[in-house]
């Protein structure tokens, strides 16, 4: 006897969804996108992937000196100050045992900036022996406008921002190049004069380590005021007023960068001078307390350097003709400083090589 | 007050926005726990939620938020609870007043005080006003008029209170809609908290998934992208071009910005199983006022109609009171917007085209040629042109300046931003032609997989290019 019939509900077949046309449709797409940015890129203005030109034009020479010796005797860092102050190429004649200099100061770089420039950027690229931190009161100035909106710049640049998002974003930006040049694919005129550069072979100018006409030379010094002397105008020490001496205020904290950024120079076996940059009266007088003020950073510098070991080198007083403004110096004082700079380091005892 | 568009709303701290890494990460662990518990745990981690994502901005106004909820819903079960017309009348009287009174203290002390001197000074009465400086909670005017409505139709019998404060505080402090819309109605959403709610299957992941990308396709690309062209047009002494880019591109901003809300709203709820209403449906196709407002920002212009037109008369009496009823109506939405007087003007204007258009149709009741329809919609597009520049000016100085700018509209304007502006038009117009279909963005998921798959890769290239550095907050962030 055949057993009775059972009928079985049975759910209609769920129309499956192809996936494979859809994610192998959209990835052409992404691919097809990345491999036109991939194209377009060297046609299209560089990406600021930096604070400014002058710290992305300083990462490809370190990036040069780092291929072609690896190494760096004595490196000059600071602000503004040090950048235009120092010439590496006098120094490395001036010295007796031609020690090979490279200036990496960067513009309004407190010690706060520094210590993560040097850390992040400078020491994985090259090897340094010795390190001269040219040093100002407005370094040491837990207020000074300037000191801070550069700080805030550079960590907010894709290539120097911290913490794990940012680098993971830095790690996409160095694999695509649709990410890293998202901000000229924006501009649609842009992409149009790259896709026309591209026809004719033209690719767009980059960092190189040549620097920057009349901004910034092949060893790291500023140019822009080698030309120029001070003429006791207002407006330079308004600035200085407003931007760098604003509320002055020396704090433990401000000493205490300091030292965290000489301390971990020292802890990897670097030799470090604080050399006391020159300035002129007018930028003294522009102290909340004038000449006291003055006093008290360079007693601050000093206690740091008793405090860390490292050495204090004071450079010497120039006259006025020696000033781009209130505290710059120009060419003719770059070079008076640059050519005594290897004395007064031998003086203190510095002067590592890598 | 800072006009819309700009980097800050007002002077004060942005929410977490929808546009933000915060937002993906708060969504992700929401989502995480609640598909884990059953229906009466889930609404009260849909509070927390809701209360967290709210205090996120300012942990102050939860207080506030707190207070609306308890007396709308304690007032509700009064109303539910007695048949005497009095005592009812009375008890939705309260909730007007109270709604309506802190709307009123936080939103519009200071516009109501400033013009009150003004007047009282052009009178010749010498007034020291009491000053204060009153910050405006984010979506305050949402939750208020989405708890009032809700006030209103246990009055009016339609639903019926809801016993479980939770799932009404829930309903009131949603996170994805709380502080720009859909404003939902009661009778829509609060059932869905008390209902079991199943564990979206593929398809609706899928279409939240694409709403969500959408959303943030119209917000990350267009309206992101115009911000700053259409702010360099209501600058001071801005030229001709630059004026006759913000002319044109706000009407894309805010709607990207928006309807790209709308749509994550949207897609972030139904992830969590809930629908929402449809807010846009392609408005700047509509070829009169009447169909812009049926497609424009469609769950504020509904709530304007069913709780202040229809109780004003509506068309009941008469056409004289139908028109003053509507220009009336439009006012008011005007003001709900923004405690100033040029947001009025913006109501007033689209109150005046909704008279125009009304007193048209009585003079030629037949139907206008096809042929007309690009002509009208043309037309219509401009004159929500006309009013958008209310809308955006922080000022009557300054919506006068950029209309003065426009009589030379070629001086200094540019190749850069002007491709910027047809590229996001177009990008806003294909949007709606491609996804919308009768308001449903979902029907993205509907093309075929090819079709999908160019759609979603085109997307992510966009968001790609176009995302990074801070999130710029929603425009209706402000309101």
């Amino acid at each position: 006897m055949r057993p009775p019939a059972v009928t079985v509900e049975v759910p209609p077949p769920r129309a499956r969804r192809r996936w494979l046309p859809t994610v192998l449709a959209a990835l052409a797409v992404v691919v097809g996108a990345e491999l036109g940015a991939a194209a377009l890129g060297p046609y299209l203005p560089a990406p600021d992937l930096w604070a400014d030109a002058a710290t992305a034009t300083k990462v490809a020479q370190l990036d040069a000196l780092g291929h072609e010796a690896g190494c760096v005797d004595v490196l000059l860092l600071g602000s503004s100050m040090t950048r235009d102050a120092l010439v590496p190429a006098r120094f490395q004649a001036a010295d007796p045992s031609g020690r090979r200099a490279y200036n990496a100061a960067l513009d309004a770089a407190g010690p706060v900036l520094l210590d993560r420039w040097v850390r992040h950027t400078v020491l994985p690229r090259v090897e340094v022996g010795t390190v001269v931190i040219g040093l100002a009161s407005f370094d040491l100035n837990e207020n000074a406008r300037i000191v801070a909106s550069a700080l805030e710049a550079h960590e907010r640049a894709p290539y120097s921002a911290r913490g794990l998002a940012n680098e993971l974003e830095a790690w996409v930006i160095r694999h695509s190049a649709l990410v890293r040049h998202r901000g000229e694919l924006r501009d649609p005129v842009e992409v149009v004069r790259a896709v026309r550069s591209w026809t004719e072979g033209e690719r767009a100018a980059r960092p190189n380590p040549d620097g920057i006409p009349g901004v910034l030379a092949a060893d790291g010094h500023g140019l822009s005021r080698r030309a120029l002397r001070y003429t006791g105008d207002p407006g330079p020490q308004r600035f200085v007023r407003d931007q760098l001496l604003n509320d002055f205020q020396i704090t433990e904290r401000s000493q205490e960068a300091l030292a965290r950024l000489v301390e971990g120079l020292q802890r990897r076996g670097i030799d470090v001078a604080l050399l006391l940059l020159p300035v002129t009266d007018d930028y003294v007088a522009q102290h909340p307390a004038g000449a006291a003020d003055q006093a008290r950073f360079e007693a601050a510098v000093a206690a740091v350097a008793e405090r860390t070991g490292a050495a204090l080198v004071r450079a010497p007083s120039l006259p006025e003709e020696a000033f781009a403004d209130t505290h710059h110096v120009n060419g003719a004082g770059a070079d008076r400083l640059s050519d005594v700079l290897p004395g007064l380091l031998a003086d203190a005892d510095v002067g590592r090589r890598c | 007050m800072v006009g819309p568009g700009s980097e800050a709303i007002g002077n004060v701290p942005a929410p977490m926005t929808f546009n933000s890494v915060e937002y993906a990460v708060f969504l992700s662990a929401v989502l995480l726990v609640y598909w884990r518990l059953p229906r009466r745990p889930q609404n009260l981690l849909l509070l927390a939620a809701s209360y967290v994502f709210y205090g996120w901005w300012d942990v102050r106004f939860l207080g506030l938020l707190v207070l609306s909820t308890l007396l709308d819903w304690v007032i509700a079960r009064r109303l539910g609870a007695t048949e005497r017309d009095r005592a009812r009348k009375r008890w939705l009287g309260l909730s007007m007043a109270s709604n309506l009174g802190i709307l009123g203290f936080f939103k519009y002390w200071g516009f109501f005080v400033e013009s009150g001197t003004e007047v009282l000074e052009a009178l010749g009465v010498d007034w020291a006003a009491p000053t204060l400086q009153v910050v405006l909670p984010v979506g305050i005017s949402f939750y208020t008029f989405q708890s009032m409505s809700y006030v209103i139709d246990v009055y009016r019998r339609r639903i019926e209170p809801s016993p479980s404060l939770v799932e009404f505080a829930t309903y009131v402090a949603f996170f994805p809609q709380l502080v720009a819309g859909p404003i939902e109605r009661a009778e829509h959403l609060l059932p869905q908290y008390g209902r079991a709610r199943a564990c979206p299957d593929r398809d609706a992941v899928e279409s939240a998934l694409a709403l969500i990308l959408l959303g943030l396709v119209r917000k990350v690309v267009i309206a992101d992208t115009l911000a700053p062209i259409v702010a360099d047009g209501y600058a001071p002494g801005a030229t001709g071009g630059a004026a006759l880019l913000a002319f044109y591109g706000f009407a894309f901003q805010v709607y990207g910005d928006f309807a790209g809300y709308s749509a994550i709203a949207r897609g972030s709820a139904r992830l969590l199983g809930f629908e929402l209403m449809v807010n846009f449906d392609a408005p700047y196709r509509s070829p009169n006022p009447t169909v812009f407002w049926r497609r424009w920002h469609i769950s504020l212009s509904t709530w304007l109609r069913d709780y202040l037109y229809v109780p004003l008369g509506g068309n009941r009496r008469g056409m004289g009171r139908q028109l003053v009823n509507l220009l009336l109506v439009m006012l008011i939405g005007g003001l709900w917007h923004g405690a100033s007087w040029t947001f009025v003007v913006w109501g007033g204007i689209h109150g005046l085209l909704l008279v125009g258009h009304r007193l048209w149709m009585l003079r030629r009741p037949q139907p206008p040629a096809r042929w007309s329809h690009p002509l009208r919609v043309l037309l219509m597009f401009h004159a929500a042109l006309v009013a958008w520049v209310f809308f955006r000016a922080p000022s009557f100085t300054a919506a006068s300046d950029l209309f003065a700018a426009l009589a030379n509209p070629l001086q200094g304007l540019e190749a850069g931003p002007v491709a910027l502006l047809v590229a996001a038009a177009a990008a806003s117009t294909l949007l709606d032609r491609l996804v919308v279909a009768g308001g449903d963005e979902a029907h993205l998921v509907r093309l075929a997989p090819v079709g999908q798959g160019l759609a979603l890769g085109a997307a992510l290239v966009a968001l790609v290019v176009y995302a990074g550095g801070t999130p710029v907050p929603f425009i209706y962030f402000q309101f």
